[in-house]
């Protein structure tokens, strides 16, 4: 057993393993003026970021932002930390918010970074240094995404830009053009004194492309040039007397500024004909979309040159909006059509009250004929743009455009309709051999087979997949680090016992607080099954205070530990288990689920590393012992494919991409049986759930072993003598 | 085909399979178009890319011409030159966003990476690859290459991960671009991984499209896709001397190549499972569901013999403890496992997850002796849903190490055990069960051989272990009883009880405890129908 932990404690050792971005990518962050780069939205808003001399740096990572965390971390050490940037892996968006008061204090610049559902978490700390005001740039990179790529709801900044008084940035795509608004981005904010938000969708983040750079600052204040001191204001206070004030300096004084600013810089865009008549108002990549449907419908190039009797005004910041700037483009134009993505449409209000408050003599054309929800992707606009030249503009005499309309629409739906039917969705799930899955296989049986039919609040995190096929084993899914807070009402009102579920990433978020602290004062009857893979893992891998490392690679020199938290907010009863195995699991779950001696939170902590991260620890290990000739030992399932009868109940509990189905071959059982690819590593959750769930004795688990032991080759040789040759012969391999 | 403007911009879509490798494909074809000295882009629409889900790549790609292109942030319908397939589902999900413009090409690899939808059902959830592929040849009818990469390249002793290069080799010597290969060798070389498999299959995807050979293997893929999967079963010689009943069933389909086939593998199947003379009991079925029916099932013309056959067969082989044993310790078995494992070196040992139970215990025993240790509440036809015992009923599972000495002897003790099985409890339960489903075809077959198909067919359904297969038994139980009896009340008021009932089958076949939506489903075409529904009663 010593040796045993010895060797454990040996052979498991933290690597920084690096993110997403190689050495190559990261050197492109020192080439200087009129050099080129090539990247992804990430790299090109971090050197646009490097070019503005920030000072600071932090964020909660998260989709499609996540790729700026990881390009930030991965350039530290070689870059960063040389510059001094201050860098942090936030807790979550309020810390992250929080980390802009710096630029408050300090003629320092400095940028932070979350997803959208993250202005949500930092919105109270966010407005009090909008309020208070900034000395020098200070930005936050907001994932935006109306399109829901990935896990959010469905929002857009602009509201909470509008009502915060924050400035809004909105780049079309063209990374040239994301890098340029990065640094007047920085610079709007430095000149008017607020924050900005500075929108990257998930199409922007995820673009690789090449653009030309300019040289890197080094910021004057920084971890390797500090100051002595940050002077103290007592002015800058958000609260009486000084807040009404700071009001009136934000409406009156920040926000005309910055949108004065706006125009004089030029970071909204024309195109087309200055004297043109009929004019299109843009934002975003509703740009992209717009110039792709009028170059199909003839009227603009694939470079941006729009027919002279169009003028089109991009909109890159969109907020706060030049009324200057807006009455000017609409002055001596007959009308106006706004292309304006979702909702609330506060470009197309606000141009509206506009037009109105100043009597001006223009028809505007907006969501009555652009659609008004979702996002507007090419196809969508053809219908509009084509409407709108025709009725309005009067361009369609001979009827061309609506042909050509006409022709991409049917041709498009001619090829949907070629297949027939709907392909089946593909559904994220569960890598091979995660440690959630077992926990959710148990739920399931439990659900399905025993009947047992609890309430599962569940939270953000790669175990919100829980809630897909084939587990359904999420019943809610409700902000970050809520899950458990959901439940309190829905438990008490109920007499279903309730088991909700969190990852130690969404814990340290803010579930500790919101649910937890929440739960135990409440005297919330529950059990919270704490799912430690040791990662923020949703997000690509991404280091928590369970990991023991920075996101920089360094260690924390202290624990977190998860169970000592626990204890100390007063958890009476935690035990912690491995999913694999699902018979000690249970025993504990059990234990746990029907401890009745008073109404309390009961924590389960399921320990096991993400898989991912094992997989890219261990094989290396494996790969070097097996070259020093050590002994290795490989595990593997594998279906017995004459005894799988082929009712794929097993699919049903597992779902893992590793098992799926392969043809029979045989004229009585046809049924396609189940089979497990080489990619399986060995986990052995199939052969659990058929187990747990009775299901078929099937399932077989193959561990190849390389130079064996001598015991093992003991073994081997008596197996030669005492068992038939065709068994002893077909398992051996040299 | 080729557009007469060099100069235009090429739209590139790539469906992928997180986790596959969509990203160094679509990261080569950029870089190596830049290289090339092309103004290139490539945005990813990743989901949650790496956990299986549909990953999506489009790229814009021009000549360098002093102007910066305005790039579309979104693929757009009917738009996109060239659509690039890693998977060919993934693939068939970009022809059905209509993306595909009129003169497009289209690449893609037959390879199929099942989701988890297609897995769950206990049948037919595989999508038909065959109506992609004639979906792509109507819509690129002389441009489209559909091939199994991995297929290809392993032909060429190339690894299977190659696959990606190969596919993009295709792409840049097609018609869509039609440009030299060594920028994109340079990007890949860039990449350092595996380069030198991964440029001799990029290469050799360049020439396939370039000199035709990758159309004409499309078009072999793609008459080999229309043809049934090959059962390599079929085609076995009899393996055993067959007992008189046996022997006039096989004389009977002596000039029926497939029927005398199917009876060879049934007679193989169940003479393997117990004896000869177990087939000669199959045969008996066969007689007295002829008899009871007047009807010559096996020479007949309709439809009757394939699935009555395989069914009943499929039914009488019925997966006890003693068979399990039987399997995993016979000689092919370890081959099959040899063979899996082939690349892997070292010794194997292998573990079998096993769970006997106390149901398994009694069910061996004879009936006398069961009803001693069971009441008549635990019978296991007491309670069809399988549920009542199993959570807290004894069971002892273990991992039973079949190739060590103790192991593999336990199971050939137990194995050996078949030859008690005739006498066992659950063999008389099955053998009821049985003959009370042939019973139920051939009173069906008397009155309306549409209903009697259904049922036939309806025999597939019994399949699995334990509750899962308790579930079925129930299942078959309820629709050759009141579902036979709403098939024929649906036939009375002219509806197509072969159609419907086959629709309603297709239900319980897809999950074991399905009856309820199947009734359902019965009672709604029942009401779909003219004139009153006759009274039936409800079975459990």
């Amino acid at each position: 057993m010593v040796l045993w932990i010895y060797w454990q404690l040996n052979n498991y050792e933290l690597v920084n393993m690096g993110h997403s971005y190689t050495d190559e990518d990261v050197a492109q962050l020192r080439r200087g003026k009129g050099e080129r780069l090539y990247g992804d939205g990430a790299l090109v808003v971090l050197k646009a970021l490097l070019e503005s001399g920030i000072s600071y740096f932090g964020g909660y990572p998260g989709s499609p932002t996540a790729n700026l965390m990881d390009a930030v971390a991965d350039a530290y050490d070689p870059l960063l930390k040389e510059y001094g940037v201050y860098f942090e892996s936030s807790s979550n968006e309020m810390s992250a918010g929080a980390l802009l008061t710096t630029s408050v204090y300090g003629p320092v610049r400095g940028a932070v970074t979350w997803k959208v559902v993250g202005n949500g978490v930092a919105t109270d700390v966010v407005d009090h240094v909008s309020q208070l005001g900034v000395k020098d740039g200070a930005m936050i990179v907001v994932g935006e995404d109306y399109g829901v790529s990935s896990t959010t709801v469905v929002q857009r900044t602009l509201a909470w830009g509008v009502k915060s008084g924050i400035l809004v940035i909105d780049p079309r795509g063209d990374q040239q053009v994301l890098h340029r608004m990065v640094k007047e981005g920085m610079d709007l904010s430095r000149d008017s004194k607020s924050v900005v938000a500075l929108l990257l969708r998930p199409q922007a983040s995820h673009t690789n492309a090449e653009i030309t750079v300019g040289d890197n600052v080094v910021p004057e204040i920084s971890t390797v040039r500090k100051v002595e001191a940050f002077r103290k204001d007592p002015t800058l206070f958000a609260l009486p007397p000084f807040a009404q004030e700071q009001e009136k300096d934000r409406h009156q004084n920040r926000l005309p500024t910055a949108a004065r600013l706006v125009v004089e810089r030029g970071l909204n865009e024309y195109f087309g004909g200055s004297q043109a008549e009929f004019g299109i108002i843009t934002h975003g990549t509703t740009f992209n979309s717009t110039l792709r449907v009028l170059s199909l419908l003839g009227l603009a190039d694939e470079f941006g040159a729009l027919d002279s009797r169009l003028h089109l005004l991009q909109l890159n910041v969109i907020h706060p909006l030049s009324e200057a700037q807006i009455e000017a483009f609409m002055a001596g134009k007959k009308a106006v059509l706004i292309v304006e993505e979702g909702q609330p449409d506060l470009i197309e209000s606000q141009i509206r009250a506009l037009a109105n408050r100043r009597g001006i003599p223009c028809r505007i054309i907006g969501h009555d004929v652009v659609p008004g929800v979702g996002e507007l992707v090419p196809e969508r606009l053809v219908e509009p743009l084509a409407r709108y030249l025709a009725e309005t503009v009067g361009l369609d005499a001979d009827g061309a455009i609506g042909r050509k309309a006409r022709a991409v629409l049917d041709r498009g739906r001619q090829v949907m309709d070629a297949i027939g039917k709907p392909v089946p969705a593909r559904i994220p799930t569960f890598c091979t051999g995660c440690p959630e899955r077992p926990v959710f296989s148990q739920m399931k049986i439990k659900d399905a087979v025993f009947g047992e039919k609890d309430w599962h609040g569940g939270d953000v995190g790669c175990y919100g997949m829980a809630g897909f096929k084939p587990f359904e084993m999420a019943d809610s899914n409700i902000g970050m680090g809520a899950g458990l807070a959901a439940a309190t009402a829905i438990t008490a009102l109920s007499e279903q016992k309730n088991v909700s579920v969190v990852g130690d990433g969404t814990l340290w978020h803010s579930a500790f607080n919101t649910s937890v602290a929440n739960g135990i004062y409440n005297k919330q009857e529950a059990t919270y099954i704490v799912l430690n893979n040791g990662w923020t893992a949703m997000t690509g891998a991404h280091e928590n205070p369970n990991v023991g490392l920075l996101m920089t690679g360094e260690p924390m020199h202290t624990e977190m530990s998860l169970e000592k938290t626990f204890k100390a907010m007063g958890v009476d009863h935690l035990e912690k288990a491995n999913p694999y195995d699902f018979k000690g699991f249970q025993r504990k779950l059990i234990r746990i689920h029907e401890d009745k001696s008073k109404p309390q939170v009961r924590v389960l902590i399921s320990e096991a590393e993400c898989q991912l991260q094992r997989q890219r620890r261990i094989r290396p290990q494996n790969a070097a012992a097996l070259k020093a000739g050590k002994r290795v030992a490989i595990d593997r399932l594998y279906v017995d494919d004459q005894v799988c009868v082929g009712d794929h109940a097993c699919m049903r509990f597992n779902g893992c991409p590793s098992l799926t189905l392969k043809s029979s071959g045989g004229v009585v059982k046809k049924s396609d049986k189940a089979y497990i690819d080489p990619t399986c590593v060995g986990c052995g959750v199939c052969g659990e759930v058929s187990t747990m769930a009775l299901l078929c004795p099937s399932f077989v688990k193959v561990t190849t072993v390389s130079n064996p032991s001598w015991l093992e080759k003991l073994a081997l040789g008596l197996r030669r003598l005492l068992l038939p040759r065709h068994v002893s012969l077909a398992l051996e391999r040299q | 085909m080729e557009n007469q403007n060099i100069n235009r911009t090429r739209r590139v879509l790539i469906g992928t399979v997180g986790g596959q490798g969509g990203g160094v494909l679509s990261a080569w074809l950029v870089r190596g178009l830049i290289n090339h000295g092309w103004d290139a882009v490539s945005i990813g629409l990743l989901g949650l890319s790496q956990r299986a889900g549909t990953v999506t790549y489009y790229c814009e790609a021009s000549p360098k011409s002093g102007k910066r292109r305005v790039n579309s942030m979104f693929a757009m319908a009917g738009d996109v030159d060239l659509l690039l397939g890693q998977e060919l589902l993934e693939l068939g999900r970009l022809i059905q966003g209509g993306y595909a413009a009129p003169d497009c090409v289209v690449i893609g690899n037959t390879y199929r990476y099942l989701t988890t939808l297609e897995k769950m059902p206990s049948e037919n959830g595989i999508f038909d690859s065959k109506c992609i592929v004639d979906a792509i040849h109507r819509i690129a009818p002389e441009t489209n290459y559909l091939v199994h990469a991995q297929e290809v390249v392993t032909g060429n002793k190339l690894p299977a991960l190659t696959s990606n290069a190969f596919l993009l080799g295709a792409a840049v010597g097609s018609p869509v671009f039609g440009l030299p290969p060594e920028p994109f060798l340079d990007a890949i070389r860039a990449d350092q991984v595996a380069v030198e498999t991964n440029t001799k299959a990029f290469m050799l995807g360049y020439e396939m499209v370039r000199d035709g050979r990758l159309a004409r293997l499309a078009a072999e893929e793609r008459a080999r896709l229309g043809t049934p999967a090959a059962r390599p079963e079929a085609g076995a010689p009899l393996a055993f001397e067959p007992g008189t009943g046996f022997k006039g069933l096989l004389r009977r389909v002596a000039d029926d190549t497939s029927r005398h086939q199917a009876l060879v593998s049934i007679g193989n199947l169940l003479n393997d499972y117990m004896d000869a003379a177990y087939a000669d009991e199959f045969a008996g079925k066969i007689a007295r569901v002829e008899g009871a029916a007047k009807l010559d099932v096996v020479k007949g013309h309709g439809e009757l013999f394939e699935p009555l056959s395989a069914n009943l067969a499929n039914w009488m082989d019925y997966e006890d403890p003693m068979r399990v044993a039987q399997i995993k310790t016979s000689p092919q078995r370890f081959q099959r496992l040899a063979a899996e494992f082939r690349g892997s070196k070292g010794i194997l040992q292998i573990r079998d997850y096993l769970v006997p139970d106390l149901e398994q215990l009694l069910d061996a025993l004879p009936p006398g002796l069961e009803r001693l240790f069971r009441s008549p509440a635990d019978q296991p036809a007491a309670r069809p849903d399988g549920k009542a015992l199993h959570k807290d009923a004894p069971k002892f599972p273990l991992r039973l190490r079949s190739n060590s000495i103790l192991g593999y002897w336990t199971l050939r003790l137990l194995a050996a055990l078949r030859r008690t099985r005739r006498s066992s409890s659950r063999h008389g339960r099955e053998e009821r069960a049985i003959d009370h489903w042939l019973e139920a075809v051939a009173a069906a077959a008397r009155q309306d051989a549409r209903v009697a198909q259904v049922l036939a067919e309806a025999g597939r359904i019994v399949k699995g272990y334990g509750w899962t297969r308790q579930k079925a038994l129930a299942d078959i139980q309820a629709f050759a009883t009141e579902g036979a009896e709403r098939l024929r009340g649906i036939a009375g008021r002219g509806g197509d009880p072969l159609a419907i009932g086959r629709q309603a089958l297709a239900i319980l076949a897809g999950q074991a405890g399905n009856w309820e939506q199947c009734r359902g489903f019965l009672q709604a075409a029942e009401a779909g129908l003219p004139g009153q529904a006759p009274r039936i009663a409800e079975a459990a």
